[in-house]
């Protein structure tokens, strides 16, 4: 399929760059901070939230930050992507080949949002690891961190289509990092009120599974974004004159 | 029905916002020629060549290949076409002959298709170092290997000796030459130097402020110069009757006499006329030279 063949050199561009390094440190440092912050005020912390597991507690705890992150992650991914196009003028190669414009752009968006994917699977496999070097006590509430995990990668739909498109367009890949850096930053914000709080910059900051009632905005703001931003940007794509 | 024309473009033209870069084009382009498109900076040769390859849309006109509409057999026709638009393109990152691989993915070929064209451009010895190392030449070269990748039927080079040193620029151009004889390949190469073209190519599409202002064959472009020998001889009379038996058309001019023929012909005459005893004292060629006809067709067109 034209599609896979597509993405096997997209992931073959990306292998030796700096995206991996990012893909595998993003968590890792995220659960070191966590590891940290849980080490020095976990008897505050479980005093303040006597009702949650010290997993619970963990989750709660990182959320927001990550909720920040993630977009900016997703944001760093899909302008490394392109820059590679841009930086080494491959655009007049790739597209003058017999492959399809919708099939270069899907493929390029499937491996920015398989990669926000391995990084959340990351995160996840590394906050376990946190707990478990922090010697919580309780079983790991296995479906629950599964739940956050569907939850992330259903939020990075809208925010992949968006910065996609943002880095495919604007050939200054500090274009589109300033613009997903002030929407991640903005959804902090912008989370907290009833008509922004769609923003697909924010949807991550839903998807905890710890008494939040909210996660339906994950899952509606993601699965509808995602796809409408995707079909739009691929119609403009498709039709831009390549220079 | 099979026209001639490989490439056929008829009335193509590009509108950017106020001004038109590309107006109003006939190509033709016979199968198994070299065709040379030759115009001055900026006188639209890479923005048609974009077109041709499908990276921008024309505004205007129609293009075909292989006597297909190419916004329609978009995909097809690709696959049969190589090119090398502008500066090549590799990603540094990779070792040339990565880079190929990446190529031969997309077009689902063999990888032993990247060794025969890394011998073609004479590349083999440097395809495991990374593409970003490379110099100008190996860059341009590994963008030719490219364009040469999968066997097309059409190569199209965009100033493919740009920046190159005159012994590369010699190795590229004997490149050129074989496509058509030894790999049945027409190829479609654009310049702004004359000399680069008037070396390779049979055909010539010159292009001005976008506007064609001349195709046809290499020599009737040359004929345009109105070229002669210029002849000075002794007996006069006599020379002119032998001159005129042999074919070619003279005028008696003060001093001597100006010979309408090809340049090329200046030694023959020479040699004849001196066998049959007619003391030849100067000899010379005149008219423009094809540098004149070239320079003076687009400066022209520069009033309009
Ligand atoms: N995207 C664009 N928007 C506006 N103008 C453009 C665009 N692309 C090209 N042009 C203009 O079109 C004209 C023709 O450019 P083009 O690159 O086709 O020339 P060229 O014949 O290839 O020149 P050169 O020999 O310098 O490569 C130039 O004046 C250029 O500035
Ligand atoms: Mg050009």
């Amino acid at each position: 399929m034209m599609l896979l063949r597509v993405l096997q050199t997209e992931w073959a561009k990306q292998r030796r760059s700096l995206l991996p390094w990012l893909v595998i440190g993003g968590p890792l440092i995220f659960a070191g901070m966590m590891w940290v912050d849980l080490y020095l005020r976990y008897s505050y912390l479980s005093g303040r939230h006597p009702e949650l597991t010290p997993w619970e507690l963990l989750m709660q705890e990182g959320f927001m930050l990550w909720g920040l992150f993630y977009p900016i992650g997703i944001t760093i991914i899909a302008a490394l992507v392109h820059y590679r196009e841009y930086h080494d003028h491959g655009w007049k190669h790739l597209l003058a080949l017999p492959v399809t414009r919708s099939s270069v752009y899907t493929a390029k968006w499937l491996l920015i949002w398989l990669l926000s994917c391995v990084t959340v699977i990351l995160l996840l496999v590394c906050l376990y690891a946190t707990g478990r070097i922090l010697q919580f006590p309780e079983h790991f509430p296995l479906g629950q961190y599964v739940l956050y995990g569907i939850n992330l990668c259903i939020a990075a739909l809208g925010v992949t289509s968006l910065q996609h498109w943002l880095s495919s367009r604007l050939s200054n890949s500090l274009y589109a990092i300033a613009i997903g850096l002030s929407g991640s930053i903005g959804a902090l914000f912008l989370a907290q009120s009833e008509i922004t709080r769609f923003v697909p910059y924010a949807s991550a900051l839903f998807a905890m599974t710890v008494h939040n009632e909210d996660q339906w905005l994950t899952i509606v703001t993601g699965l509808i974004a995602g796809p409408v931003l995707l079909l739009v940007g691929m119609a403009e794509f498709r039709q831009r004159d390549i220079s | 029905m099979m026209s001639e024309w490989m490439i056929e473009t008829k009335g193509l033209s590009k509108k950017f916002r106020n001004f038109t870069p590309v107006d109003q084009l006939q190509l033709h382009v016979r199968e198994g020629e070299v065709y040379g498109f030759l115009g001055p900076n900026g006188a639209g040769k890479t923005t048609t060549i974009r077109m041709l390859l499908g990276l921008i849309r024309p505004s205007s006109g129609s293009i075909h290949i292989f006597d297909r509409e190419l916004s329609r057999y978009r995909s097809h026709i690709l696959s049969q076409v190589g090119a090398m638009v502008e500066s090549p393109s590799y990603y540094g990152h990779l070792t040339g002959r990565e880079n190929l691989k990446l190529t031969c993915t997309l077009l689902r070929i063999p990888e032993a298709e990247v060794d025969r064209v890394l011998d073609i451009v004479r590349l083999s010895r440097a395809q495991h170092k990374l593409a970003r190392t490379y110099s100008l030449g190996m860059k341009q070269r590994l963008g030719i290997a490219q364009a040469l990748l999968g066997q097309p039927k059409l190569l199209i080079l965009d100033e493919p000796t740009n920046g190159l040193d005159p012994a590369g620029i010699q190795e590229i151009r004997e490149l050129i030459v074989q496509m058509p004889r030894e790999h049945g390949i027409t190829v479609f190469i654009s310049s702004h130097i004359l000399k680069e073209i008037e070396l390779v190519a049979n055909r010539v599409g010159i292009i001005h402020t976008g506007r064609l202002l001349f195709e046809g064959e290499m020599s009737e472009l040359r004929e345009q110069g109105h070229p002669f020998i210029r002849l000075h001889a002794e007996p006069v009379q006599q020379t002119i009757d032998y001159l005129h038996t042999w074919g070619y058309p003279v005028e008696a001019v003060d001093h001597g006499m100006n010979i309408k023929a090809d340049p090329a012909e200046a030694s023959v005459i020479n040699r004849r006329l001196i066998m049959n005893h007619v003391d030849v004292s100067h000899l010379s060629i005149g008219g423009r030279s094809l540098e004149d006809v070239f320079l003076e067709m687009t400066k022209g067109a520069d009033s309009l």
